[in-house]
């Protein structure tokens, strides 16, 4: 690295004079330097959420935690895992862990843990129940620690926008959980199915800050 | 794998005879709920951690407020073991280190970029190690200006516990990413290390000849590791509930244990004194939640809320209507303090 690097304003000028760049009409310099630098900066790393006592090493690889007859609202969780570039992390290691729908964490066992790989788009999913109240929190909550390679671990929480504790204004209530350090962290619900078999879907994106 | 500590302790102390029992050794009231509770070894104060958020020093057995400390979010502090200074961890990741007694200027540095959780005097007082969330510990000389001495390690997580050997030559750590690591002190660096356990540690303890240290955690079973190697010598055996707190008796025989429900940590702790010697619990009797404890004159202190904890139904959640009078009741219960000498 130079020890002056260029803006990315003088870098474009310098570039359009070399000709290795050529924008096209209507850009000028300073609104693709501008854009260029807020690509670049596009994604905010999730925000960080304790990791809290009941993480376990060794999860099983599966996305499947919920059982057949599990009881509790069948809940499925998808999203990606980007760089705070954009890029795709596929080489990402996601374990999450969580209560049962009573609020439960299993310590004996590994009900309701895992560990997932993202495809080659750095897509992960899994399939769960959703979490119900651990007594010594108020929110319900799916615990997440992701690392990949050249990033900082990552341990954070998600939360569901329909928790009771919200009194569906998230926006207005999410400090309820002293826990809870962002807004982001609170995903909204989607419903799907049948009233006899209703699953709720959440999408939750990971981005991860480099070393 | 179960049993005595092999070797670890003056095998010319002599048994217990009686068994252990929370005796009385007072009640302070103080002016909002306690929720965490520090004590110093001459027992002539407490350091109250209360529900709004300020940490009062209290003199003993008077209760009268001697300093209150506010301003930042208190997340965690300790007494140095000669009882003269206080360190205060916040949620920003400062600490503050004050004089127990007097009104003279806490010194106050930055130790990590989140929420201190874990403060630990060495034996001698001149070493503290400090633990911020999702960081790894810092150890730092506090016999004058604060000075970094050294960085512990962790994979990904922070520290949950430390302790000093009664030399001070050795430390052990529990981290969140479930490794027990040993350190030299002087200077910092890693000797050995245990990653036997799938789940997190909370609580460490050396035993009296720091050959050992005690480790226990969520999986309720207090392990004995070689603080030589890292590797487990053998266990003690498991009980109900996660360990959250340990401290080793000044008898060196025993460790006292605290238990906590994992599915409910709001229950009262089942708190069991281990003789490492024997390698048998004895469960003492507790229906109240623990606010602290530490060796006060030479003897275990425990203190508690006042109120009465359900030890087989879990507490009404804080939002659920009470009547006037059992709120009040309630309040005057949690704005109380009792201290108990374990004998």
């Amino acid at each position: 690295m130079p020890a002056n690097p260029l803006s990315r304003r003088e870098l474009l000028e310098r570039c359009l004079a070399l000709g290795t760049v050529t924008i096209a009409a209507p850009v000028s310099v300073p609104a693709a330097a501008t854009a260029w630098q807020q690509h670049e900066k596009s994604l905010p790393p999730t925000p960080f959420c304790e990791l809290g006592p009941f993480y376990k090493r060794l999860a099983p690889k599966t996305g499947s935690l919920r059982g057949p007859s599990d009881p509790g609202l069948p809940l499925s969780v998808a999203g990606r895992v980007f760089s705070v570039r954009g890029d795709a992390l596929p080489e990402a290691v996601i374990e999450v862990w969580q209560a049962d729908h009573l609020g439960r964490y299993d310590n004996e066992g590994y009900r309701y843990r895992a560990r997932l790989r993202p495809n080659g788009k750095g897509k992960y999913e899994f399939d769960s129940v959703m979490p119900g109240h651990y007594p010594a929190r108020v929110c319900q909550h799916i615990h997440y620690l992701v690392i990949a390679p050249g990033h900082k671990p990552l341990t954070t929480q998600l939360y569901f926008a329909t928790d009771p504790a919200f009194e569906g204004d998230p926006d207005k209530n999410y400090g309820r959980d002293p826990l809870i350090t962002s807004r982001e962290l609170v995903r909204p619900v989607t419903l799907t199915g049948d009233p006899q078999q209703v699953l709720a879907a959440v999408h939750f994106d990971i981005v991860l800050e480099k070393l | 794998m179960m049993g005595g500590v092999p070797g670890a302790l003056a095998l010319a102390t002599p048994a217990a005879a009686a068994p252990f029992a929370l005796q009385p050794a007072g009640s302070v009231p103080v002016p909002s709920e306690a929720r965490q509770v520090a004590l110093p070894p001459a027992g002539n104060q407490m350091a109250v951690l209360c529900g709004d958020q300020k940490l009062r020093l209290l003199s003993l057995p008077a209760g009268e407020v001697e300093r209150t400390v506010s301003g930042e979010r208190i997340t965690s502090f300790s007494y140095s073991p000669e009882g003269r200074r206080l360190a205060v961890g916040a949620f920003s990741g400062t600490v503050q280190l004050m004089p127990a007694s007097g009104s003279a200027d806490a010194r106050k540095w930055e130790a990590g970029e989140r929420r201190i959780e874990v403060l630990v005097f060495s034996h001698d007082g001149k070493i503290l190690v400090t633990g911020a969330l999702d960081r790894p510990g810092k150890v730092w000389n506090v016999s004058g200006e604060p000075e970094l001495l050294g960085e512990l390690r962790g994979n990904f997580a922070g520290v949950t516990a430390a302790a000093f050997s009664p030399d001070d030559r050795l430390l052990v750590t529990a981290g969140g990413d479930t490794v027990i690591r040993f350190y030299q002190t002087d200077p910092i660096k890693e000797l050995a290390r245990n990653q036997d356990a799938l789940l997190e540690s909370l609580a460490v303890e050396f035993t009296r000849d720091s050959r050992y240290a005690l480790v226990g955690g969520v999986d309720g079973v207090i392990s004995v590791l070689d603080a030589a190697t890292g590797k487990a010598a053998r266990s003690l055996g498991r009980q109900t509930g996660l360990v959250a707190m340990m401290a080793a008796m000044p008898d060196g025989r025993h460790v006292a244990a605290a238990y906590v429900d994992s599915d409910d940590m709001r229950k009262p702790p089942s708190i069991v004194m281990w003789d490492l010697h024997a390698g048998t619990p004895e469960t003492i009797s507790n229906t109240r939640g623990v606010l602290g404890w530490g060796l006060v004159k030479g003897e275990f202190w425990i203190a508690t809320s006042r109120r009465a904890l359900a030890a087989s139904a879990p507490e009404p959640s804080r939002s659920a209507q009470r009547h006037p009078s059992e709120e009040h009741s309630r309040s005057l219960e949690e704005q109380t303090v009792e201290l108990w000498r374990v004998g």
